[in-house]
C-alpha cells in the first residue's frame, strides 16, 4: 500500500469514523449481549458478585483493550496492516523462535473465530424468548437460517449492504449506552464499581471468583479482531471511535448491573438476560432486531477477518494453496469458498451442539487467550527490536501481560471438559495442517539444487538458434524460486535440455518475491543475455494474490515500449495468421520420490505436505496462470544419488 | 563468516572450478561443485546445507546421467572438514 493510502487511512472524517464503527467493533461491541449473564448466571444476586463482576470487566477492558491492543499493539502495524501474521512479519528477522508461537496463535484466533458468530446471532436471537408471545420458540432453527444465509451471500461481497454498517453499529451503541443510562440513573452507586478494589473483592472473597474470570474475559475477546482489522480503518480512528465505544459498553455494563442490583440481594435471574431485562417491554422487538443486526455485523467481520487471515498464511506459506476470489471491486475484499464452507459447518455444528449461548459462553474464550499470549510475545520482539524500547522496560510490560493472560488462561481452563476441547481440537487441526505445510515446504525447499545459470548460458544461446530442432514456443517461461539473478534451480536447466530440449527465442526465469510488506507490487529486470536470457524478480506484498500472467505481459509491454527488449519478431511473438501471443509457461511440481530415506518426522511432515498439496490449489492457478498456455512438469523430490543395487542377470539355459 | 558462503562465493562464476572435499569421516571427494542447497540463514542454518559434487569431465552433464539418474556425490557442509581448490585456496569448516 502506498504511503498516500495509508495516511488516508489515517484521516479523521465523520466517513472514517463510521466506517471504523462498522467494521471493527463487531465482536467486542456484541460482547454485552452475554457478558453480565455469564458472569452472575444462576448464583444469588451479591453486591461482591455484580459490583465485582463489573470492576473486572471495567479493569479487563481497560488493562487488555484500551492499554494492550489500542494503544501498544496498534502501534506494531505493518505499512498500516494488522493482526498476528502481519506482527510475525515484521519480526520474525529477529528470532528463529517466533514461527511456533505464530501458528499457535493464528490456529487458535481461526478456531475461536467459529464460536463467535454462533454465540453473537444465539444470545441476539434468544432475546424472543423475553415477548411473551414467542416465549417457547425455537432459536436454534432461526440462528442456524441467518448464518446459513449469511455465509451464503458471501460470495456476492459487502459492498451493497457494507455501507449501512457504520450507522447500525452507531444505533447499536447508542443503544447501548441510553439504556444503561437508564438504568443507572435508577442505581447511581453502580458507579463505585469501577473502583477496582471490589474487583479484588470478586477474586480474593467470593465463592470460585476466579473462576469466574473466565466469563469476564469475555467482555475482551474481540480485541484480537480488533487488532487484525488494523488495515480497513487505520490507526487514528480506531483510537478515536474506541473513547466512544468503550464509554457505550461501561455504561450498559454498569446499566445491566444497576438493574440486577434492583433485583435485591438474594435473588436469581432465573435464566433471564439482564441485557434483554434493561429494555422496556415496548423496545424488545425493535431491540432485539437492533441486536440482530449488530450480531451479523460482527459476524460479517469474523467472516471477513478469517478469509484475510487465511490468506495471509497462505502468502506465508502456512496455508496451502486454495481459491480466493475477489466478489467485489473493493481493495483488499476477498472471498475464499473453501473457508466459506469449513467456517458455515462449523458454526452450524456449533450451534447444534451448544444450542444455546449459554453453553456456547461456556466454551468460548479458551483459546483466544493463548492467541493473546502469543501477540503479547510477539509484540516483546516488536517493542524491543522496532520501536528500540529499553530491554527493562519491554520485559516490564511482558510480565505485566503475561501475568494478566496466564490468569486469564487458567481461569478458562475449566472450560475445557465444558465445551472448550471443541475450540482446542479445531485449533489443533489448524495447527497441524500450518505446521506441516511450514516444515514441508522448508524441507522441500532444502532439497531444491540452484546452481548458477552463467554456466548454462551459451548452451541456451546454441539451443535458440539451432534449427534442427522444432520449436518450442518463442517465449519460453519458467518460474524460479531463486532471489539471485544469476541462480536458477537446477530442474529448470533439466527441463530445458534433457529429453527433447526446449527450443526458444526468449527464455524468461520469472521469481516471485513474497515480501514482508502486505502491498508491494514493483518489479526488476536482469538481461543475462541481451534479449535471449532474461530474469524477471517481481516483488509481491503478503496481502497480494499474484497474477503472474498479467504482470509478466505488462512487464514485457513496458520493455518493448522502453525499447529495452529488441526482439527480431513480432513483439509478442504472434503471427500475421494467429494474433494470440506465444508465451509458454513451465510450471515445474515436485512430488515425492521412493529412492529418498527421510527421517521419521520429515517422512510424516513431507507426506502429509504433499498429500495437502494433491488437494490444494494447482500451481498454475495459485500463480494466476490459468488462463495461460501452461506445461507442468513433474519432478521427483530426489536428493542424494541413487545407491548401487546388486541387480544380477539370471541366464536362462 | 560462513565457510560455506565462502565456498559459494569462490565456486561461483561461468566455469566450473576443481576442488576437493576433506570430509570429517575421513572420505575425499574430488570434482566440481554443479549445484547446491540453500540454507535458511534466517533460521540458523548455513548459506548452503548441501553440495552436489560431480567428477569433472562429467560436469558439463549437470550431475545426471542419460538415463536420468543422479550422478556424483551429495554432501552436507556440515559433513565438510575443508575443501581446496585448484589453485591451493583452501576453507577450512569451524
Amino acid at each position: 500500500m502506498s504511503k498516500a493510502l495509508h495516511s488516508a487511512k489515517d484521516r479523521i472524517t465523520a466517513a472514517s469514523l463510521l466506517i471504523a464503527l462498522g467494521i471493527i467493533y463487531g465482536d467486542i461491541g456484541t460482547s454485552p449481549l452475554y457478558v453480565l449473564k455469564a458472569i452472575i448466571g444462576e448464583r444469588p444476586i451479591d453486591t461482591v458478585l455484580v459490583y465485582g463482576g463489573i470492576s473486572c470487566v471495567f479493569w479487563t477492558i481497560t488493562f487488555q483493550t484500551t492499554f494492550k491492543y489500542i494503544y501498544l499493539t496498534l502501534k506494531a502495524d505493518n505499512r498500516g496492516e494488522g493482526g498476528i501474521f502481519s506482527l510475525y512479519a515484521l519480526v520474525r528477522r529477529y528470532s528463529k523462535v517466533l514461527v511456533i508461537p505464530t501458528i499457535i496463535g493464528a490456529s487458535m484466533l481461526l478456531a475461536d473465530g467459529i464460536i463467535t458468530p454462533p454465540i453473537s446471532v444465539a444470545s441476539a436471537v434468544e432475546g424472543l424468548a423475553n415477548i411473551p408471545a414467542l416465549a417457547h420458540i425455537q432459536t436454534v432453527p432461526i440462528v442456524i437460517a441467518i448464518l446459513s444465509g449469511l455465509f451464503f451471500f458471501q460470495r456476492y461481497g459487502t459492498n451493497k449492504v457494507g455501507f449501512a454498517f457504520g450507522p447500525m453499529m452507531l444505533v447499536w451503541f447508542s443503544m447501548l449506552a441510553i439504556l444503561g443510562i437508564v438504568q443507572i440513573v435508577q442505581h447511581p452507586t453502580i458507579i463505585h464499581a469501577l473502583n477496582p478494589v471490589y474487583a479484588y473483592h470478586f477474586l480474593h472473597d467470593y465463592p470460585s471468583g476466579f473462576i469466574l474470570l473466565g466469563a469476564v474475559f469475555l467482555a475482551t475477546t474481540g480485541a484480537e479482531a480488533l487488532y487484525s482489522d488494523l488495515g480497513h480503518c487505520g490507526r487514528k480512528n480506531i483510537r478515536t471511535t474506541w473513547m466512544f465505544v468503550k464509554t457505550c459498553l461501561i455504561l450498559n455494563y454498569m446499566g445491566q448491573a444497576a438493574w440486577t442490583m434492583q433485583q435485591g440481594e438474594g435473588s436469581i435471574l432465573q435464566g433471564s438476560n439482564p441485557f434483554y431485562a434493561i429494555m422496556p417491554q415496548w423496545f424488545l422487538l425493535p431491540g432485539i432486531l437492533i441486536a440482530t443486526s449488530a450480531a451479523i455485523i460482527a459476524s460479517q467481520a469474523l467472516i471477513s477477518g478469517s478469509y484475510t487471515l487465511i490468506n495471509e498464511a497462505m502468502n506465508l506459506n502456512f496455508w496451502p494453496r486454495v481459491q480466493v476470489r475477489q466478489p467485489s471491486e473493493t481493495k483488499g475484499q476477498i472471498y475464499i469458498p473453501s473457508v466459506n464452507i469449513m467456517l458455515w459447518a462449523g458454526c452450524v455444528l456449533i450451534v447444534l451442539y451448544f444450542q444455546n449461548s449459554a453453553s456456547m459462553e461456556a466454551a468460548y474464550g479458551l483459546a483466544i487467550t493463548l492467541t493473546m499470549m502469543m501477540t503479547t510475545y510477539l509484540l516483546s520482539f516488536f517493542l524491543w527490536y522496532k520501536l528500540k524500547w529499553p530491554k527493562m522496560l519491554v520485559v516490564f510490560v511482558l510480565c505485566i501481560f503475561a501475568t494478566i493472560e496466564i490468569t486469564f488462561f487458567v481461569a478458562n481452563i475449566h472450560k475445557f471438559p465444558e465445551g472448550g476441547f471443541i475450540t482446542i481440537i479445531i485449533s489443533t487441526v489448524y495447527f497441524f495442517i500450518m505446521y506441516t505445510v511450514y516444515n514441508g515446504r522448508k524441507i522441500s525447499n532444502r532439497f531444491t539444487r540452484f546452481t548458477d545459470l552463467g554456466r548454462h548460458v551459451q548452451a541456451i544461446q546454441e539451443l535458440s538458434i539451432d534449427d534442427s530442432i522444432p520449436k518450442f514456443s518463442t517465449h519460453l517461461i519458467y518460474l524460479t524460486k531463486a532471489n539471485l539473478r544469476h541462480e536458477v534451480e537446477e530442474k529448470i536447466i533439466r527441463s530445458i535440455f534433457s529429453k527433447r530440449p526446449k527450443r526458444a527465442d526468449v527464455y524468461w526465469f520469472l521469481h516471485i518475491d513474497r515480501t514482508n510488506e502486505p502491498y508491494t507490487l514493483h518489479y526488476d529486470v536482469t538481461e543475462l543475455v541481451e534479449d535471449k536470457v532474461i530474469k524477471v524478480t517481481i516483488h509481491v506484498g503478503f496481502r497480494i494474490q499474484p497474477r503472474t500472467e498479467l504482470y509478466f505481459k505488462k512487464i514485457v509491454q513496458e520493455l518493448i515500449q522502453n525499447q529495452e527488449l529488441n526482439l527480431h519478431m513480432r513483439p509478442d511473438g504472434s503471427t500475421k495468421y494467429n494474433a494470440e501471443p506465444d508465451f509458454k509457461f513451465v510450471v515445474i511440481e515436485k512430488f515425492l520420490s521412493v529412492e529418498n530415506e527421510f527421517t521419521l518426522k520429515e517422512g510424516i511432515v513431507l507426506n502429509t505436505y504433499f498429500l495437502l498439496k494433491k488437494y490444494s490449489l494447482s500451481d498454475e492457478r495459485a500463480f494466476g496462470l490459468d488462463k495461460s498456455d501452461v506445461e507442468i512438469e513433474y519432478v521427483p523430490l530426489i536428493y542424494q544419488p541413487v545407491a548401487n543395487v546388486e541387480l544380477k542377470r539370471f541366464k536362462r539355459i | 563468516m560462513d565457510s560455506s558462503r565462502q565456498i559459494y562465493e569462490l565456486q561461483k562464476g561461468n566455469r566450473f572450478r576443481s576442488a576437493t572435499f576433506y570430509l570429517t569421516d575421513g572420505r575425499i571427494v574430488e570434482g566440481v561443485i554443479v549445484a547446491y542447497c540453500l540454507g535458511e540463514v534466517d533460521a540458523g542454518e548455513t548459506y548452503i546445507v548441501m553440495w552436489h559434487i560431480v567428477p569433472e569431465e562429467i560436469a558439463q552433464n549437470g550431475g545426471w546421467d542419460f538415463l536420468g539418474f543422479m550422478e556424483g556425490d551429495m554432501i552436507y557442509h556440515y559433513h565438510v572438514d575443508k575443501v581446496v581448490f585448484e589453485d591451493g585456496t583452501t576453507i577450512y569448516n569451524q
